[in-house]
């Protein structure tokens, strides 16, 4: 193992690698910092960049996004008071009203290095988990696969945001969309119309870009006329504060950090759900833990610690579940898991084993990444409150068109670029008729694997009723079962006057 | 009919549709589960699951109605719609375009255009959009073909 390591670590170190991941955490820094550009987004025009890459070096350089983007997501919370990213809701909850005391450096490093720290602690898991897992994944049958893959998806649509119905109709939309072309096992046309180009189906990285970023940006240009908040004194604010005495108070927090590293963890090994999720929930169990509870919300520290950590610990949970089963965390390890893929790497249970050095590079780039975050973000502060204000005329016609050539790059088709454009369309749509877009994602993702190993199943053996005496497989199905009546209890509940809020589950 | 009601319509159609449709799937002798069975399994769950949004819709309007109030819609200004409508307006003729004009020029007219109708509409504006538009391609051109190697579209225009 510890060979492993070292060669990955190498690997990561070379040159061309490492500047490759730098450049990608200064692009997650970057997009994280804009409001209404999700890190999702970020990685996603990042992708055609890496292409031309070996796929140690593409994936290094999208995992690099992916950790700068949380801390990106945090300059913007604290100085604008508005999430940067979907997963520093709660950040904002305290980093901003420190800021507004006139301490926005103190609120913006003490994330930054509780980040820091919650990334550390969360690699360690990563690695064991991912490894574990993944081994434990190779003594499965169809049937454990099949059911699996049935429950995350269950878990994905109960906890959609708008209803579990709406969930459910997005997750066998996604999964129709993938019986598009032809069938994974015979190769007979399904759904083509004669068309040569529907025989190999939907591109996945053109679908994903236009149903989450072109839509995604329609809505921030539905907002924009809603007023932009003003940057809390952008070229005033003094950011000069001392690191030392910023770790200190971070590490008198040790339990509040190891608490919200484990919440963010957990949040991002369950399926798609997100960093939003971990931030506001660290954020409440800090709160539910704290001797000073009625504090929080006034720009307090362990707001600021508890949300951060959690962010940057919920990177790791997300890449034990694409590492160890090829599903996505959220929606940023999807597109991951289409980099890969475009790679011509399969990831799943197989991946460690196989490609022990890619995996192993990937660790390494994790670790490297979360510590270059923190440099990187210093010697970009200043340079970052400048970007957060470009104005979105501007960011909306160049991410169109890096979106539209992140399609064409598949495999240099205008009519990728088409799917782009329809999918962007269907992707609003749907934002408008409150549809939640990561079932569908997932039903993507997932809908090849589940039609295999289902067939697959049931050649095997045609009794279907294997799928429920089989112990894991069974359990699998109890626990999707149960997903499923939770969220109709949370829906029952929501519909209650002064019910629960719904809870976030974004990309 | 409310929103939810005339998706779980149209969704409805389109999965009988596509069920028609799965009988021209070719389905070999050799295998036992062809290749029709599993859009089949899939197409029912989408049927079903359209009628009971259809329903549940139905079934909450006339829950709403008796409590007197419906789902308070978010204000949103009507300029923003009209971005909306002419972002994809203009992406669409984008689109139809690189074949024609190319990658650069499809490209600084698209952008230069939807900054500029998206933007204040003052001379200086117009000024700055298609110095942006320039750059961008220009910086888009040297990364992607130059460094890169991916060829970008080409057109039919000499």
């Amino acid at each position: 193992m510890i060979d492993l390591w070292l060669t990955g670590l190498s690997r990561v170190l070379q040159p061309d690698v490492f500047l490759s991941l730098a450049a990608g955490v200064v692009a997650g820094l970057v997009g994280g910092a804009i409001p209404g550009i999700t890190i999702t987004m970020t990685v996603i025009l990042v992708l055609p960049f890496t292409f031309g890459m070996d796929p140690l070096q593409g994936v290094a350089t999208l995992i690099g996004v992916y950790v700068g983007g949380e801390s990106g997501g945090l300059i913007t919370a604290t100085l604008l008071g508005i999430p940067g990213t979907a997963s520093t809701i709660a950040t904002t909850f305290d980093a901003y009203p420190m800021a507004r005391k006139g301490e926005p450096g103190r609120a913006v490093w003490l994330g930054m290095w509780a980040g820091l720290l919650g990334g550390l602690l969360a690699g360690i898991p990563l690695v064991i988990g991912a490894v574990t897992l993944a081994s434990l994944a190779l003594k499965f049958g169809p049937w454990e696969y099949f059911s699996l893959f049935v429950l995350t998806l269950s878990i994905v649509s109960s906890l959609s945001e708008q209803s579990l119905l709406k969930g459910l109709v997005a997750a066998t939309l996604g999964l129709l969309l993938t019986v598009v072309g032809s069938d994974p096992l015979i190769g007979a046309p399904r759904f083509t119309f004669g068309s040569e180009y529907l025989r190999t189906g939907f591109p996945f990285l053109a679908v994903l870009v236009g149903v989450y970023a072109f839509a995604q940006l329609m809505r921030e240009l539905e907002k924009r006329h809603e007023g932009q908040p003003r940057l809390l004194a952008a070229g005033s604010a003094s950011l000069a504060i001392s690191h030392r005495r910023i770790i200190r108070e971070v590490f008198q927090q040790w339990a509040n950090l190891l608490r919200s590293t484990l919440v963010g963890l957990w949040i991002g090994v369950l399926p798609a759900v997100g960093g939003s999720a971990a931030n506001i929930l660290a954020y409440d169990q800090a709160k539910k833990f704290s001797r000073h509870a009625e504090r929080f919300g006034t720009g307090i520290p362990d707001g600021i610690i508890a949300t951060e950590s959690a962010n940057n610990a919920n990177v790791a949970g997300s890449l034990i579940t694409m590492m160890a089963f090829g599903i996505p965390g959220d929606a940023v390890s999807a597109v991951m898991i289409g980099a890969l893929i475009i790679h011509g790497i399969q990831p799943g249970p197989l991946f460690i084993s196989t490609k022990p050095d890619l995996a192993y590079g990937m660790f390494s780039a994790y670790f490297l990444a979360t510590v270059l975050t923190v440099p990187i973000a210093a010697g970009l502060l200043r340079l970052l409150l400048r970007v957060v204000s470009v104005p979105l005329q501007f960011l909306v016609p160049v991410i169109l068109v890096l979106g539209a050539i992140g399609a064409y790059a598949i495999n240099n088709l205008m009519a990728n670029v088409w799917t782009f454009f329809f999918f962007g369309m269907l992707g609003y749509v749907m934002v408008k008729c409150e549809f939640p877009i990561p079932p569908l994602i997932l039903g993507l993702i997932l809908g090849d694997q589940i039609e295999v190993n289902f067939i697959r199943a049931i050649m095997t053996e045609s009794n279907p009723l294997l799928f429920l005496t089989r112990p894991l497989s069974g359990l699998f199905l109890i626990l999707s079962a149960a997903s499923f009546a939770w969220g109709i209890l949370q829906m029952r509940r929501r519909a209650v006057p002064g019910g629960l809020p719904a809870p976030s589950v974004r990309g | 009919m409310g929103r939810d009601a005339i998706t779980g319509c149209l969704l409805l159609g389109l999965s009988l549709w596509l069920y028609r449709q799965t009988a021209e799937i070719p389905r070999p002798h050799f295998v036992s589960v062809g290749p029709d069975v599993y859009p089949r399994i899939l197409l029912g769950l989408l049927a079903g699951l359209s009628v009971a949004l259809l329903g549940a819709d139905l079934l909450n309007r006339g829950g709403r109605r008796g409590r007197g109030g419906g789902r308070p819609e978010a204000r949103i200004h009507r300029a923003s719609y009209r971005d909306v409508f002419l972002t994809y307006l203009l992406f669409g003729g984008y689109t139809a375009l690189i074949p024609i004009l190319g990658f650069r020029a499809a490209t600084v007219s698209f952008v230069a255009v939807l900054s500029w109708c998206l933007g204040p509409k003052t001379v200086r504006h117009a000024v700055l959009c298609l110095l942006v538009a320039f750059v961008f391609v220009a910086a888009v051109h040297l990364m992607f073909e130059g460094y890169l190697r991916l060829l970008l579209p080409r057109g039919i225009l000499p």
